[in-house]
């Protein structure tokens, strides 16, 4: 079932690459292609039965056997949740690209796919040199999407992108290495090794070297720099899947391998790690409240909730750990409803510049509906999947360290300014003056002009709409999933129930 | 009743969701009949609950209406469950909010009838029903905090109503942080309550904190917390700066949440929680003092505004401040009263101007107005007797419950004194400026613009009837509890005592602390209307006095008044200046100025030494690329081929 799921996009990929002669194929065949993989990842999540790590749609198969090394992939409930984000998101980037990419369209639609294809390997993989194979194949499409189809500084924002996560994987790679020479029996593979942990001091450098690779995916502050560049260079697909999933893969990586495999190390450095993801929400919150650019502020608050995400996992609590699963899935879906909107607006009116619109909402009530909710649940409004989130893992920080936790509050706070900045500050206030895209003109003057979505945009924004309702009123489903995880490494850990 | 309880909160979502969808589309008396008939349903099922509580016993009254519907979620030790309590405190609020609700859903028919946005307003107005009654209706904190965050957005929604002016947007921005940094008082509060008791529904948490002594640093920490969240939603000082501003919404909103329902949140909550102040003498002080001081300071604003709606906002603030110095000296139930009949006065008056602005086509400055005593004489009439109410003269609804919590303050006899004679010098400028808005409005001589006069008219009744029915219950609603029948604080006991083995003691036990009513302290207050009213009449009755006949002497008192004590300012300085700076310090020093240079330095270095390299390693890429497709559908082929 899970080599299926995997060899899906790829194949898709291909299939785009061979037939999809015109947009309209490409795209026929690609969002096809990403429902079908959604389908199976959705009866992947509803035949899982609750089984540990490695003992639930188990594919092993030897690949390199001198050095024991597998192409084995299993799931448990934690790494569905991923799976499904990748899954939901694709067909969602797919319907926005269709809607936002002029050239080349068939390509970029390949490179989408196989990036979605390699995700659901690092999400899947049991065996950490096959793991570090799909992390480095995840950003072969990744540097084209962002280099070929950004903005007008994308060569550098792709160069930043690749240059910050190579360094990350190097170190991963040693770490990778260095725990396959100090562990027993020597072993590549992630069941093995989290029964048999390294001892506690050579934990902590080998932890160091994977942390690291994982922060810089997930924008762990202080390396969290090349953030507001790609997203914003970025076109609206590429930064929907980057900031939706691509970023998760961070947050997947420390709670799979990071937490479980050094216990130990986890303990000694947790605090200082907490201290840093806070200092992350409260900074990232503040470049939010400088941004002009509204693409630029949707940007920069990743960091923060990137931020939240991981005080819940170093705070090593049950709730803590679990609202962080959860809030990655919550980020993505918000994330990408924000950027698509942004898409809307910028294909509408020309810019994301909020100093430039005003009163959008008058030509736009029911994208202005939208954009409020989405704005909403990334404000942690109660009642939206955010505030589920970000309660659980507040409520888990504040056990383990309160001042922590209280700092992240502050965070709460600013994201309700800068979020409000953004929604008002493009759909509220007259209607002002507006930049428009070439040849518009005539057209947004018009009286009966609307500046709402269209169907694909609509296909594409509602469903998430959906989740941020649903998973805000009865999260427990959402939450659940991963109980039986957190459980095993929070007894691992030491940590608060 | 839980088989019926969920119509609560159902009625009102189903009323905002299908005016939210469908509004455009249906004409404006089907998106009434939905609007309104929602909360007629609401109320209906309240009336309901409210019957089935008065059958049962005492003790059952407190805990039998305490069911979960479903897992919001669970985690570790923490489990949150989705419920409701309804016992006689929230029945209280549930009459209240429903019952005033609807009737200015009825009144918003005539008052939003020519606006182009008519089915949103309603779908809105729906939203706030649903998310009171959640705030209400919750049995634990998680909910209460769900609910308490709803009624913000609901409040930042309809603030924010006329979104095309820059005012209301900015007006619905302040609210909307300023309540958030309420919830975030709230949220510490519940994550406390979790760390140390690993519960946070209502029973668990005040079953536990009935076992700790009085003075316990825990509680009084839960009860501060708790507290920034009811200073925030009930505008109370220093977290008040964003009710004068929130009348730019319509005034039906101003009516229904920034009068009679939402802002009193602050007051149900303390009630509620009476079981922690009752542990905690400080903050139970911290809550009376702040209440006192922001009636004096609220009262002091309002005497010198001009802007109709304003005054009733300080006003407001004001009223509320009487009933957080209730709570805040353990008299809950005089603080519930004063809820429930400043729902009624202030409902009133709220419409009562909303009728004058109607008439006026949206004038709101008092020293245009005038002598529409004769030309709005139904609109007098019934605004009259909210004058009448909120100045408390007897036997008016205002009069009784007023009386109730000074008297109380007086009663515990010490310090407390003085924050009597806070709410007595309250008490007299109130009366002197809601005197001073009744003769600018309905006195004197007209000063209204000639275009204005001309289109001058009574409102449509189904805007007079809502008033109608509010004056009878101005009138009457002060005998819900007098001084020689505890109505409403009977009704409560079975809440404020229900944990009869709770091991604290109290002295004075604040429940059952006999307070006679005080005849020197009716005698001054009577003396107190009678002046005020006099100096109004004296200083007004002629219309509005210019700047020039304040006497030199008070002019700085003046200024200060009119500048709002400094408030906004000064929040703007200590706080937007600062953030804002750190923002950009944030942006351009250290992001763009430190961490970004160092990485691009490191990759101007590595680019440099490659840039030979280049070409080669760019189609190095590519060849990477196509190696690693391949390989990966092999193993993948393998990998099934094995299956």
């Amino acid at each position: 079932m899970l080599a299926v799921l995997l060899s899906v996009p790829f194949a898709v990929a291909i299939s785009v690459l061979l037939f999809g002669l015109t947009p309209k194929a490409a795209a026929a065949i690609a969002l096809s292609g990403s429902l079908l993989t959604l389908v199976l990842a959705i009866s992947v999540y509803l035949q899982y039965r609750g089984e540990p790590l490695g003992q639930s749609f188990d594919v092993s198969a030897p690949w390199v056997d001198a050095l024991h090394i597998n192409f084995r992939l299993g799931i448990d409930g934690m790494g569905v949740l991923f799976v499904l984000l990748t899954a939901i998101l694709t067909p969602v980037a797919v319907l926005v690209a269709i809607s936002t990419v002029a050239e080349r369209l068939q390509y970029y639609l390949t490179l989408l796919l196989f990036l979605e294809g390699a995700l659901l390997g690092v999400f899947t993989a049991l065996d950490l040199v096959l793991f570090y194979f799909f992390w480095e194949a995840v950003l072969i499409p990744a540097y084209f999407m962002i280099g070929t189809w950004g903005g007008e500084r994308r060569i550098y924002a792709a160069f930043k992108y690749v240059l910050y996560t190579m360094t990350g994987s190097l170190l991963m790679l040693v770490g990778i290495l260095l725990l396959f020479a100090q562990s027993t029996p020597h072993s590549f593979d992630l069941t093995t090794l989290i029964a048999h942990p390294l001892a506690p001091d050579v934990q902590k450098p080998v932890f160091l070297a994977f942390a690291l690779a994982f922060g810089i995916k997930a924008a762990l502050f202080p390396f969290h720099s090349w953030v507001p560049d790609v997203y914003t260079e970025s076109n609206a697909p590429t930064a929907i899947i980057l900031s939706g999933v691509l970023s998760k893969m961070g947050i997947y990586g420390l709670l799979r391998i990071g937490l479980p495999l050094f216990p130990d190390a986890v303990r000694y450095f947790s605090p200082a790690l907490m201290i840093l993801s806070a200092i992350g929400i409260v900074y990232g919150a503040l470049l939010c409240l400088y941004q002009r650019d509204g693409k630029r502020l949707v940007a920069c608050s990743s960091i923060a909730h990137l931020g939240f995400i991981m005080l819940g996992i170093f705070s090593l609590s049950s709730q803590g750990v679990q609202g962080a699963t959860l809030q990655a899935v919550n980020h993505g879906v918000t994330i990408a409803a924000l950027f698509a909107i942004l898409a809307v607006i910028s294909g509408r009116w020309g810019t994301t510049d909020l100093s430039k619109l005003s009163g959008l909402a008058r030509k736009a009530p029911v994208t202005a509906a939208i954009f409020l909710l989405a704005t909403l649940s990334a404000l942690g409004l109660p009642g939206l999947n955010g505030f589920a989130g970000e309660f659980l893992i507040l409520i888990g920080s504040f056990k383990a360290n309160a001042a922590d936790a209280v700092v992240g509050t502050i965070g709460v706070v600013l994201a309700a300014a800068y979020m409000l900045r953004l929604f008002q500050g493009a759909m509220h206030g007259p209607q002002g003056p507006v930049v428009l895209p070439a040849g518009g003109s005539a057209v947004v003057t018009a009286p009966g002009w609307r500046g709402e979505m269209s169907l694909a945009q609509y296909a594409a924004i509602v469903p998430l709409l959906v989740l941020i309702v649903w998973i805000g009123v009865a999260p427990s489903g959402w939450l659940n999933p991963s109980l039986h995880y957190t459980q095993a490494l929070i007894k691992s850990v030491g940590g608060i129930t | 009743m839980q088989s019926y309880a969920w119509i609560l909160l159902a009625a009102p979502l189903l009323g905002f969701a299908l005016n939210g969808a469908f509004g455009r589309r249906l004409s404006r008396s089907q998106v009434s009949a939905i609007g309104c008939g929602a909360i007629g349903v609401a109320f209906v099922v309240a009336l309901l609950c409210y019957a089935q509580l008065l059958g049962w016993t005492g003790h059952d009254q407190a805990t039998r209406g305490n069911f979960n519907y479903y897992t919001w979620a669970g985690s570790g030790a923490l489990k949150i469950q989705a419920g409701m309590l309804i016992d006689p405190l929230s029945v209280t609020m549930l009459l209240v909010v429903t019952g005033v609700g609807f009737l200015i859903h009825v009144y918003s028919i005539g008052y939003m009838h020519d606006d182009p946005d008519y089915s949103r307003f309603f779908a809105y107005m729906n939203l706030f029903l649903f998310s009171m009654l959640m705030l209400v209706l919750a049995n634990n904190f998680l909910f209460l905090l769900i609910g308490w965050g709803l009624v913000g957005l609901s409040s930042y929604l309809l603030i924010g109503f006329w979104y095309y002016n820059v005012s209301a947007v900015l007006a619905a921005r302040k609210a909307l942080i300023m309540n958030v940094i309420g919830d975030v008082g709230i949220m510490l509060a519940i994550f406390t309550m979790f760390r140390q008791w690993g519960d946070i529904s209502y029973s668990g948490v005040f079953a536990r904190a009935a076992t700790y002594k009085s003075g316990d640093h825990i509680i009084t920490a839960i009860c501060l917390l708790l507290l920034v969240g009811a200073l925030a939603k009930s505008a109370q000082i220093p977290l008040h700066t964003w009710l004068p501003d929130a009348m730019e919404g319509p005034t039906p909103v101003s009516a229904l949440i920034h009068a009679a329902t939402m802002v009193t949140a602050g007051v149900y909550l303390i009630a509620r929680c009476h079981v922690l102040y009752d542990l905690s003498p400080f903050s139970a002080g911290l809550v009376a003092c702040i209440g006192a001081a922001t009636a004096v300071v609220a009262a002091t604003i309002a005497l010198v505004q001009t802007d109709i709606k304003r005054v009733l906002a300080y006003s407001t603030m004001s009223q509320i401040g009487y009933m957080f110095l209730g709570v805040g000296v353990g008299a809950y139930s005089s603080g519930m009263f004063h809820l429930v009949t400043h729902a009624f006065f202030k409902a009133l008056l709220f419409m009562g101007a909303g009728s004058v602005i109607h008439a006026l086509g949206g004038e709101q400055d008092l020293r245009k107005m005038g002598a529409l005593r004769s030309r709005l004489p139904k609109t007098y009439l019934v605004f009259t007797i909210g004058v009448l109410a909120i100045a408390g003269v007897p036997p008016l609804a205002g009069f009784w419950s007023k009386d109730e919590i000074l008297a109380h303050a007086y009663a515990l006899n010490d310090w407390h004194v003085v924050l009597w004679a806070m709410g007595m010098i309250t008490a007299g400028m109130t009366v002197f400026y809601m005197f001073r808005l009744w003769y600018l409005a309905f006195h004197g001589r007209s000063r209204l613009d000639k275009e204005v006069a001309g289109h001058l008219h009574e409102s449509p009744t189904s805007m007079l009837v809502p008033m109608y029915v509010l004056s009878v219950l101005a009138v009457v609603g002060g005998f819900l509890q007098t001084p020689f029948w505890g109505g409403l604080h009977e009704f409560l006991r079975p809440v404020m005592d229900h944990l009869p083995d709770r091991a604290y003691t109290l002295l004075p036990a604040p429940w059952d602390r006999d307070v006679d009513f005080q005849w020197g302290a009716f005698a001054i207050l009577l003396v107190l209307i009678a002046t005020g009213w006099f100096l109004a009449r004296d200083l007004y009755h002629q219309g509005p006095r210019s700047q020039r006949d304040i006497p030199a002497a008070a002019l700085p008192l003046y200024t200060f008044f009119s500048h709002k004590w400094y408030f906004d300012e000064l929040y703007h300085v200590l706080f937007e200046v600062p953030v804002y700076a750190l923002a950009t310090l944030s942006w351009r020093w250290v992001d763009r100025g430190l961490i970004d240079p160092i990485v691009n330095g490191v990759a101007a270095g590595v680019g440099s030494a490659s840039d030979d390299l280049r070409p080669v390693e760019s189609g190095y890429v590519r060849t990477y690329a196509l190696a690693l497709v391949v390989g990966v559908l092999l193993v993948v082929g393998l990998a099934v081929a094995q299956r």
